[in-house]
């Protein structure tokens, strides 16, 4: 796939000239300043630099979990900037979240976990749902897992479960945060690589940050942050 | 087919140790609570046991009286007076009094409820105490509660035998020959109707002319409000009151309910009863959103609303309410039984009680789980990156 093919279309998130600052008076502190990026349908890109330079503050806007105070945040032509508290919920319906922690449900089956990232869509979604959910983790590799609870998978198992919870609904956004950072090598390999297929697949737009420099290879593209900035490669 | 994931229900029953612990817990409090209601009730209810089983449309007592235990005396003339009022048809005195009585069976004392009656006139609803007022001419003769509290088996026994027995009461010779069923009261192990020649020689300090009320019966057809408007007139003495039946039960009973200090101890009772259960709704319910704090914070940026979340914990709160409700509702019918045998006190689950105690489980959950929620405002899905 060519930038230029799929940028023809809106791109999933565009972001442009966005600042953000925390604290007031002599405890303003800038976090991220004029941020611009895009990410088209398809594509992934990860996201590194150093620790407190503003890239899970980033992720937050553009996962619609923190408002935008300055510039333009757009998923698909729908602007954030602005948006209400039911706006910003139905946004993030429309992506898909991978956490460091798997964050899942721990009263809740591997089958049930993956349904909760259905129902949030309402019941217009369910008719199918047992066999979507099924489906999807059958596609993460846990078929023979569906009934288990979390305490009872590994780590590896524990975040596919939440890779296929974030896409069972096929978001055109996905946004992961560390997701391998808890896990080991080939694990963590795993499920980047999952992300990335899966992502493909669906046509979904990936921005993944990460620490991890094995992985850097499964982007298509790879941006640097430092002090609030992003650096694009040479 | 589609159904929202019962995820109140799941999470409690992720833990089944800390549900039961709540369901325990709600159920003491609606124990406690169907226990202390029931007493008040059973108070209630007796204070008017057997005034509700008398005779009369118009009572006339002493202002003084507020229930049937202390309710004053009415000079004799004074009553006689109300035969002159229109409308009237008879009236009749009754005497009423508390006597110690060596319960043949046991030796222990009883202290029994003593009516005394015109036995030539009908006094009692009851058609069993009505047909066997004649054997009270005799001075000395008594009909005995065959319910009364304690054991009466040796009374009941001889008397079903066709006999009498003779015995004593308070110094001087009685026979009791014959047995009807009223129940004990808070106050009285039991009720002993004798004639009003066989009350005074019982109770020697009573003159006759000191009656503790007096039943007006009303000719067919009459007005009874009229005729107690009229009686008030030609009554207007600050020591008497004269109430239509209605108002006479109304007034014993509201004294119980609302003046007297054991309705008070009642209420408090079930007071803190309602508070315990609230406490221990609310503590589980605060430690089960604590321990989710990160899977909430979770479902909101998978897009699920505040509202969602709140509706976890009510439906949580509902599901103890019901569970903890439903086998207290077993338990109290089976200690009201239990109760109700040792104390020969009517303790009866109503259905009226068992709304009204379901109705103060869900007012407990519902604060519980109000208050519960407010700790729901910390899950931010911003934090969990």
């Amino acid at each position: 796939m060519t930038d230029s093919a799929s940028l023809r279309r809106a791109p999933a998130l565009s972001i442009a000239g966005l600042s953000h600052v925390y604290g007031a008076g002599l405890l303003r502190r800038e976090v991220l300043t004029s941020i611009d990026l895009a990410i088209a349908p398809g594509e992934i890109v990860i996201l590194n630099g150093p620790s407190g330079c503003g890239k899970t503050t980033l992720l937050t806007i553009a996962g619609a979990l923190r408002g935008a105070q300055s510039g333009s945040v757009k998923h698909g032509h729908v602007e954030l900037r602005g948006a209400g508290e039911g706006d910003l919920r139905k946004a993030r319906r429309l992506i898909g979240f991978i956490f460091q922690a798997h964050n899942l449900h721990n009263s809740l089956t591997a089958l049930g976990n993956v349904r909760m990232g259905m129902e949030a869509h309402g019941s217009g979604v369910m008719a199918d749902w047992k066999a979507r959910c099924a489906d999807m983790l059958a596609r993460v590799g846990l078929s023979n897992h569906m009934s288990d609870y979390p305490a009872t998978l590994s780590g590896g198992q524990r975040q596919r479960v939440a890779i296929a919870r974030a896409l069972v609904t096929a978001p055109p956004l996905i946004l992961a945060d560390e997701a391998t950072a808890a896990l080991d090598g080939k694990s963590g390999r795993e499920c980047v690589e999952l992300i990335r297929n899966l992502a493909k697949g669906n046509g979904s737009a990936v921005l993944m940050v990460t620490h991890d420099a094995r992985i850097l290879d499964v982007a298509d593209r790879v941006l640097t942050m430092t002090d609030g900035r992003i650096q694009v490669r040479p | 087919m589609f159904y929202r994931t019962p995820l109140g229900w799941l999470q409690l029953r992720h833990r089944p140790m800390r549900l039961v612990v709540a369901i325990c817990g709600v159920m003491f409090a609606n124990l406690l609570m169907f226990m202390q209601f029931g007493f008040l009730g059973s108070l209630i209810q007796t204070t008017v046991q057997l005034q509700s089983h008398l005779i009369g449309d118009i009572v006339i007592s002493s202002t003084s009286g507020r229930q049937l235990q202390g309710i004053g005396t009415v000079p004799r003339r004074r009553l006689l007076q109300s035969l002159a009022v229109p409308g009237v048809r008879d009236m009749t005195e009754v005497y009423s009094g508390l006597i110690d009585w060596i319960n043949p069976t046991t030796g222990k004392t009883a202290n029994l409820t003593v009516i005394g009656i015109d036995p030539e006139v009908p006094v009692f609803l009851d058609p069993d105490i009505d047909a066997q007022r004649f054997k009270l001419r005799t001075l000395g003769s008594a009909l005995m509660d065959r319910r009364a509290r304690g054991d009466w088996s040796a009374v009941i026994r001889s008397v079903e035998a066709g006999g009498v027995l003779t015995t004593e009461i308070s110094g001087r010779q009685a026979r009791v020959e014959g047995l009807f069923s009223m129940g004990a009261t808070f106050g009285a192990d039991g009720t002993l109707i004798v004639s009003r020649e066989t009350f005074l020689s019982f109770t020697g300090a009573r003159s006759a002319g000191a009656v503790s009320f007096g039943l007006v019966r009303l000719a067919p057809g009459v007005d009874p409000g009229a005729t107690v408007e009229a009686l008030r007139t030609v009554l207007a003495y600050e020591d008497t009151k004269v109430e239509t039946m209605a108002e006479f039960l109304a007034s014993h009973k509201r004294f119980l309910a609302q003046d007297s200090p054991v309705s008070f101890v009642f209420r408090t009772g079930a007071f803190i009863g309602l508070l315990v259960g609230a406490a221990i709704v609310y503590q589980i319910l605060y430690a089960d959103v604590n321990e989710h704090m990160s899977e909430y914070a979770m479902l909101k940026s998978l897009g699920y609303s505040h509202g969602y979340l709140l509706g976890v914990v009510c439906e949580q709160a509902a599901i103890l309410a019901v569970l903890g409700y439903l086998p207290s509702l077993a338990a109290a019918a089976a200690v009201y039984a239990v109760v109700a045998k040792a104390t020969a006190l009517p303790l009866v689950l109503t259905f009226d009680r068992a709304a009204n105690v379901f109705a103060l489980t869900c007012l407990m959950c519902a604060v519980s789980g109000a208050l519960a929620t407010r700790r729901l405002r910390a899950a931010d899905p911003a934090d969990i990156f």
